[in-house]
């Protein structure tokens, strides 16, 4: 007569006048909205329940089967519909293959897998996520204490720039002829101390003054030598050599030290005892007029090549003094 | 109250007492009343129920159901045939939902339908 619904009842559509609920619709509604508060449905007729049922969550649904076991006769309608709801894919393809027997286990399987297949995502997700932080991380400005890495494409030393560099170079390169070896040129102790002159009884103590100045303090035979050298200068690339090589192999260089001194021996005898004499006694006061000390150092990085010699005319020829 | 102990017929003006078993009672005019299908049969003359005579319905159920239901049946009997511009309100938050469950069993046994076209 009047259709004025209200509100239509939900569960006994049955109404057309004014659509007002039954008592028992009123009640079934107003515990729907409350279900889950519910502990135990007792002595109700199953039908009136089922609609409040449907409506609850799967929780709750356990909790009442198993408070009142004679829901069991209507929840399995109410599991399939659930598993429809909540998992509807998974529900169809379910449903598909054959009918299961509980829907009750049906539903809690679906909802593991389901649990699983999303933690799985998520672990993705965040690993995914992470890597890209840690990606961006990498790029950012840092504090730290050590150098960065050195890049080394190839390890080419740099050309030498400077004349020391060239020289010291040249030498190594000499020293190591073609078999890329350092070769030892063994110390023909004897053979100079042969090739002496026996003037003085003092030979015995200079030799051996000498071999102790050799093999004792080699810094100073060294030193002795090559300056000796550079004011004779007999042969100024050797002793160039000597000198350079003294910085990095002090045996080789004693030991061509000797074939120099030897040299010297036979042109300058005196000048060379008188060293060889001092040098046990006194280290590097030279019997020599005293000279500056840059003189060493000059004598030292005697250019090899003639391009930059600074030598006054050609070689062989005192440096300078 | 005893006003229509001693009439045989019933009037329109009768009212009902309705007890609840923890000693309540309600006392609903006879419409209203009928407005419950079991209630109605109680009451109907026709039946040789003692509550036709008497015009008492006990109800096993406790006060406050009791109480819910004879408000309900009140609603219901006002607002059935009111003119389609009023108001209605809401019944359902009046219904606590503390008892709905025991109101339930009631209403469904005391048959209150909704309203016939």
């Amino acid at each position: 007569m009047e259709a004025y619904p209200d509100f239509c009842p939900p569960h006994e559509p049955e109404t057309k006048a004014r659509c007002m609920p039954s008592l028992v619709q009123l009640c079934q509604r107003a515990i729907a909205l409350n279900v889950d508060r519910l502990d135990s449905i007792e002595g109700v007729r199953l039908e009136l329940v089922k609609p409040m049922l449907e409506r609850c969550t799967a929780e709750t649904l356990l909790r009442l089967e198993q408070a009142s076991p004679e829901l069991l006769e209507i929840t399995d309608e109410i599991w399939k519909s659930l598993c429809f709801k909540s998992y509807p894919l998974a529900a169809q393809s379910l449903c598909m293959k054959q009918d299961p027997e509980s829907w009750r286990e049906s539903f809690f399987v679906i909802r593991e897998r389901e649990a699983k297949r999303f933690e799985d995502v998520g672990q993705r997700l965040r690993m995914q996520r992470e890597e890209a932080e840690q990606r961006k991380k990498e790029g950012q400005v840092r504090f730290t204490d050590r150098l960065p890495p050195v890049k080394r494409r190839g390890w080419i030393p740099a050309p030498p720039k400077t004349l020391i560099q060239k020289t010291r170079s040249d030498a190594a390169k000499l020293q190591k002829g073609i078999y890329g070896q350092r070769r030892m040129i063994p110390m023909p102790a004897n053979s100079y101390l042969r090739s002496l002159p026996n003037p003085s009884p003092s030979l015995p103590s200079r030799a051996t003054s000498t071999a102790a100045a050799t093999s004792g303090s080699r810094v100073t035979v060294t030193a002795v030598s090559v300056r000796r050298n550079s004011s004779t200068t007999p042969n100024p690339p050797l002793n160039t050599a000597t000198a350079i090589s003294q910085t990095h192999h002090p045996v080789v260089t004693h030991s061509q030290g000797s074939p120099n001194t030897k040299r010297q021996r036979t042109t300058f005898d005196s000048d060379a005892f008188a060293i060889a004499q001092s040098s046990p006694n006194e280290r590097p006061i030279p019997l020599k007029p005293p000279l500056p000390k840059k003189d060493p150092k000059a004598s030292l990085f005697m250019p090899k090549h003639r391009t930059f010699s600074q030598l006054p005319t050609a070689p062989g020829v005192r440096s300078r003094s | 109250m005893s006003a229509n102990q001693g009439k045989p017929s019933a009037s329109e003006n009768d009212w009902i007492r309705i007890t609840s078993n923890d000693g309540f009672s309600f006392l609903v005019p006879r419409k209203v009343a009928v407005v419950s299908g079991t209630l109605k049969n109680m009451l109907s003359t026709e039946s040789n129920f003692a509550e036709a005579a008497s015009n008492t319905c006990p109800m096993s159920e406790r006060g406050v159901i009791v109480e819910k239901i004879c408000e309900y049946l009140t609603y219901k009997a006002l607002y059935e045939k009111a003119p389609p511009k009023e108001e209605i309100p809401d019944f359902l938050e009046r219904l606590a939902p503390e008892i709905s469950l025991e109101l339930l069993m009631a209403a469904d046994y005391y048959d209150v339908p909704p309203p016939l076209p």
